[in-house]
């Protein structure tokens, strides 16, 4: 029915709500994962990613077409994000099951551990700092390019650099700690 | 080479960024250093494990949430249009009213002005009314659309200014009175 995103984008500015929601199909699976993955809890990125397309709406006038539709969408919704882990501080955040998929051609055994490390690479994830994480979450999750997190970001790249590097080494020494205290799943990799 | 310049080397290979002389001695190193090579195969698990992450398919009834709310923000928003656009109406019949028929009236006397007015009008009724029927419509409609994208962007702020302007006048008005008094 539509074709370019410029176009979905145009016919929105004019005032067509079913583009809109057209443009909410395409892009709800990256705003919701991002949410998801910054937030680490379902029911809070249904919540976030409800709020980031009404700001998207909201602010649509103000999106530079020369930057993908996908970075602007992804930058709104980080920054969303942002500001929740940064107001909840302190506070605790539930645990959640990983919604996982099963994958084919692993012994049960294998699929156990493969799907015990997931639990344990999420919660590493979730419990590192709001700026950290976000890092992980662009270019692991969503396989963003260096520039284009500095788009998002609105930092240098060897400020993106850093921080992302940083950031492994926290997620390894998060994992070797808990490994430690756990079944030393990590340990059997060698 | 040192250990401490290893993990740089890792995290090139990681971003897929690593030249093929870095690549060698980055084998080499790990192949002789047990605690390198831990290094090595930690973070490469790890971050297989973080891109292998599952995507997850959103709540099916997101599209309706969203929209129904841009609905009701939307209906809230033009009721704050619609006051605020009929106060602006109101300043600007004040204006109206009070610098130009007001004074207007002064000089003439108000019967003779709204019989003249009424004559005015039924006159150009009279003589262009298959224009006036025509072209009426697409008028109102025009000014319709006109006015929605007045609305949106600059309206607010003009209707706003003329109010505040009005309320500073009043003020002023009543000031003079006084002094006049």
């Amino acid at each position: 029915m539509y074709g370019a995103d410029m176009e979905i984008i145009n016919k929105c500015l004019e005032g067509d709500d079913s583009a809109f929601e057209e443009l909410v199909s395409r892009y709800k699976g990256i705003v919701f994962n991002t949410s998801y993955r910054m937030l680490g809890s379902y029911e809070e990125a249904e919540d976030a990613s409800q709020e980031v397309f009404i700001k998207m709406y909201r602010y649509l006038r103000r999106y530079d077409p020369q930057y993908k539709f996908s970075t602007w969408a992804i930058k709104i919704t980080t920054n969303y994000c942002l500001d929740l882990l940064r107001k909840r501080k302190g506070e605790t955040v539930p645990i959640e099951t990983q919604y996982d998929l099963k994958d084919e051609g692993f012994t049960p055994e294998e699929e156990y551990v493969r799907h015990e490390k997931q639990q344990m690479v999420k919660k590493a994830v979730d419990s590192l700092p709001p700026k950290y994480k976000e890092l992980i979450v662009l270019f692991h999750n969503r396989g963003l390019s260096y520039s284009e997190i500095m788009e998002v970001t609105g930092e240098s790249l060897t400020i993106v650099k850093n921080r992302l590097y940083r950031a492994r080494q926290m997620l390894k020494d998060l994992l070797k700690d808990m490994d430690k205290e756990g079944e030393g799943l990590w340990n059997a990799v060698k | 080479m040192e250990c401490s310049e290893v993990s740089n080397l890792i995290m090139k290979y990681i971003d897929g960024d690593i030249s093929e002389v870095e690549l060698k001695l980055l084998n080499k190193h790990i192949l002789s250093c047990e605690s390198c090579h831990e290094e090595f195969q930690m973070m490469t698990e790890m971050i297989k494990c973080i891109n292998e992450m599952p995507e997850i398919s959103p709540p099916c009834d997101l599209e309706e949430k969203i929209m129904n709310r841009i609905n009701r923000e939307r209906e809230a928003s033009s009721m704050v249009n619609m006051l605020i656009g009929a106060a602006g109406m109101f300043a600007f019949a004040y204006y109206m009213i009070i610098f130009v028929i007001l004074p207007f009236m002064r000089d003439a006397g108000i019967g003779q002005i709204l019989l003249g007015y009424g004559a005015f009008v039924l006159g150009i009724i009279d003589r262009y009314f298959i224009g006036i029927l025509v072209y009426l419509p697409i008028t109102i409609n025009n000014l319709l659309t006109l006015r929605k994208i007045l609305l949106q962007d600059y309206m607010n702020i003009m209707i706003f200014i003329s109010g505040v302007v009005m309320v500073l006048n009043l003020g002023l008005i009543r000031i003079i009175n006084l002094q006049r008094e």
